[in-house]
């Protein structure tokens, strides 16, 4: 029985020059692929499991990865709203860096749907993509070349990406949301299977109808600490004016530097959110934190 | 009368059904995916040094909006560096 090792398996995105790209240095790939069963009709019994008949097919692939140097590029790529090619492909060679085309290779196009990134204090940030295929996924020939950005080993760690909030829906945002400790940024895209009866073989066709997304970030609550630096923070009572007021207020994040990452470097992204969610915690002996859940509208920018 | 009509409107609905496949499949569009495939990447000892040369590459390309990522550092030699895509 021959085996594959994990590592030796990569998915890979077409590129504009026709050239194939690892998605995001990834670290964990999987793909789904998913047998559409049609409902049972009939009372008719052969026993207790009745046959499933498959009408469809789908597939799916998800990547983690702990590079997110490409942040504003992704960002970019999921509002495209147009599908990608990717490849599953074995990889030979000493870095699994070239492809092989192998007995276990796929290819078909697909949105990328769902992408989520991490950036918690002193820890490596952190990717997740999912794409969701629309058509088939099929075998192919031929010998594609393969070209990875050089930036082996390098990590982002979560304390050097900050969520930077305004009082209001101005472009100038300048208060950073004190003490917080992650920030996670969620984008979906929503996918409606085709509205015509047009199929490519038994493959599922689906189509993008709309974007969402949303920033979570955790902190602590510690009343009565002023930051003076470039930035000012912010304390609970200014997280609770603006859940008051239920007014949208302007997001940024961005990178950060100074000696307490205070000072707002390159904007990675920026746009317009409501705080949809404030929860406080207080448990015995432990200090207070609030989580905020801001839910973006209109479109993000992602140019610097 | 009306079994011509709806006999007529059942040939024009097969005619559609049968051109439907030609036009999605010239209509399918793979993305260009420029913004996420020819990044320029920015290596520099410092952060100052790294703005600099953002700055520079901004200044080099006016007028195309750049988009940058977060800002990493190498495992080995502690080097910052910063992906650019030029749209």
């Amino acid at each position: 029985m021959a085996t594959l090792k994990g590592q030796n398996i990569r998915i890979l995105i077409m590129d504009g020059n026709d050239a194939f790209r690892v998605v995001g240095k990834s670290t964990n790939c999987t793909v789904t692929l998913t047998g559409n069963a049609d409902d049972v009709s009939s009372k008719d019994d052969v026993g207790l499991a009745s046959k499933p008949e498959i009408t469809s097919k789908s597939w799916s692939v998800s990547v983690e990865s702990l590079d997110v140097t490409d942040t504003a590029a992704v960002l970019n790529a999921i509002k495209n709203l147009t599908p990608f090619t990717l490849i599953w492909d074995e990889t030979s060679t000493a870095d699994n860096q070239t492809m092989e085309v192998a007995n276990y290779n796929r290819m078909g196009q697909a949105y990328m749907n769902d992408v989520t990134f991490q950036w918690d204090d002193r820890t490596n940030s952190t990717k997740q993509l999912q794409f969701a295929g629309t058509g088939p996924l099929r075998k192919y020939s031929g010998a594609p070349t393969m070209d990875i950005v050089d930036n082996d080993g390098a990590y982002t760690k979560g304390q050097f990406v900050r969520l930077f909030l305004g009082n209001d829906n101005t472009d100038a945002p300048s208060k950073i949301l004190a003490f917080c400790k992650s920030l996670s940024l969620h984008v979906s895209l929503s996918l409606e299977s085709n509205t015509t009866k047009d199929t490519t073989d038994d493959w599922d066709v689906q189509e993008p109808t709309a974007l969402s997304y949303d920033i979570s970030s955790n902190a602590l609550v510690k009343g009565g600490d002023v930051i003076t630096s470039t930035v000012q923070g912010q304390d609970f009572a200014s997280i609770e004016d603006i859940y008051e007021a239920s007014t949208p207020v302007r997001f940024q994040i961005a990178n950060t530097s100074g000696a307490n990452n205070r000072t707002k470097g390159l904007i990675i992204c920026s746009g317009s959110v409501v705080i949809t969610q404030l929860e406080l915690s207080a448990q015995n002996r432990t200090s207070a934190s609030y989580t905020t859940t801001l839910t973006g509208y209109g479109i993000y920018q992602v140019a610097a | 009368m009306k079994n011509k009509t709806m006999a007529k409107e059942k040939e024009q609905e097969q005619e559609q059904q049968a051109q439907q496949p030609a036009a999605e499949a010239a209509t399918v569009t793979v993305a260009s995916a420029s913004e996420i495939t020819t990044p320029v990447i920015l290596k520099a000892k410092t952060r100052e040094e790294l703005d600099q040369q953002f700055h520079q590459l901004k200044a080099k390309h006016d007028g195309h909006p750049l988009t940058a990522g977060s800002v990493a550092r190498s495992k080995d030699d502690g080097t910052y560096i910063l992906r650019v895509d030029i749209i």
